[in-house]
């Protein structure tokens, strides 16, 4: 068989199939109290990024990040695009699904004492990973740059604004101003694209390989 | 640090991956679901000149901004708009540093009633706030016309 021979050619470079290596990956016992579905939060917050990270690569596809042409283009996928519609409503949805996801995954961790001795710095790269994602939820919001998400980002920008010192120099680095302009919206759309999903990715590697080393917390 | 006990299990593969792979389908199912019949929205496009009303953030961000609407006081040189951040940074920087703050080896929640509690007003505030944001909107909005 074709596939036989192409397994052959891969097993023989990189030596998938030897016992050490995969023993340990898919053999690993999970522990009988980390089955109880709460344990799946931290997952599906995952998951939805997967899903964030696939539908928001099509939508990049249409979109143009200038006030001119934002407005149009979503639309434009909104209406002319081949399931267009599903696909931002996909992105749309699975981002306040991941929020949620996130929130109820930091519950259950307090809940079940997880953050401590010695898992404190995964519980220190989590919030640092919830506030990733709500910044890029935040700049997400305005790319479509219609009348909610222009003045929603207008009104969400009054609480940085109020912080003393740094919260001027915030808004100067990231908004492009005081106000709400074509130069917030290119900004908000490298936040979006680029800097929030790389830190996302980063953080991510980071807080599973610590849950992989130091094993999920024991039973209560 | 307390020892933990060693723990036995069912394997990854095959019994977690199936399980995991289920709720992965829910969830999935669930969104498409969702996008099928309440897709995102999309208004009219952006008009600096024409402000609509009511006018709300995102769910995520409703209580702290019901908050900044909530804390109208001084307190000494601070006014009442910096407090209004200030405060729940104190909150966002207490529930940051928990770990350290929260040194006893103790995991279950009824045997930690301070922290719980802590956790719980949060909790409570945070749903509180975002109410009192969607009232306080909805009425200036009325008021506006």
């Amino acid at each position: 068989m074709v596939v036989d021979s192409v397994w052959a050619w891969v097993e023989v470079r990189f030596k998938l199939s030897r016992e050490e290596d995969v023993r340990p990956l898919l053999k690993k016992p999970v522990p009988r109290h980390a089955t109880n579905p709460i344990y799946c939060l931290g997952g599906i917050s995952f998951l939805s990024f997967l899903l964030l990270v696939g539908s928001g690569i099509l939508l990049a596809r249409y979109y143009v990040p200038t006030p001119e042409k934002a407005y149009d283009t979503v639309r434009f996928i909104m209406l002319e695009v081949p399931m267009g519609s599903l696909i931002r409503s996909i992105h749309h949805w699975s981002a306040n699904i991941m929020v949620a996801a996130i929130v109820l995954h930091m519950l259950r961790v307090f809940f079940t004492g997880s953050y401590k001795n010695p898992r404190e710095l995964n519980w220190i790269i989590g919030m640092l990973l919830l506030f990733t994602t709500l910044v890029a939820g935040f700049s997400g919001y305005l790319l479509p740059w219609d009348q909610l998400s222009f003045w929603a980002t207008t009104v969400g920008l009054q609480i940085p604004a109020v912080i003393p010192v740094i919260g001027p120099a915030m808004l100067k680095v990231f908004i492009g101003g005081g106000e709400v302009t074509g130069e917030t919206l290119s900004r908000f759309y490298f936040l979006h694209i680029f800097m929030m999903p790389s830190t996302l990715v980063t953080l991510m590697g980071l807080h599973f390989l610590i849950v992989r080393r130091q094993g999920i917390s024991g039973p209560l | 640090m307390k020892e933990e006990k060693r723990v036995t299990g069912e394997p990854f593969f095959p019994h977690q991956v199936l399980r995991e792979a289920f709720a992965g389908t829910l969830l999935v199912a669930s969104i498409v679901l969702l996008a099928s019949f309440l897709p995102a929205p999309l208004l009219g496009k952006a008009d600096p000149f024409i402000t609509p009303s009511p006018i709300f953030p995102e769910w995520y961000f409703m209580a702290m901004f019901g908050f900044l609407k909530f804390w109208v006081w001084d307190i000494g040189p601070l006014s009442g708009k910096i407090l209004g951040v200030l405060l729940p940074g104190i909150a966002i920087g207490f529930l940051f540093l928990l770990p350290f703050l929260d040194r006893s080896p103790e995991r279950h929640p009824l045997r930690r009633p301070l922290v719980t509690a802590f956790i719980l007003l949060l909790v409570f505030l945070a749903v509180y706030f975002a109410y009192f944001a969607i009232k306080i909107t909805l009425e200036h909005a009325k008021v506006g016309g």
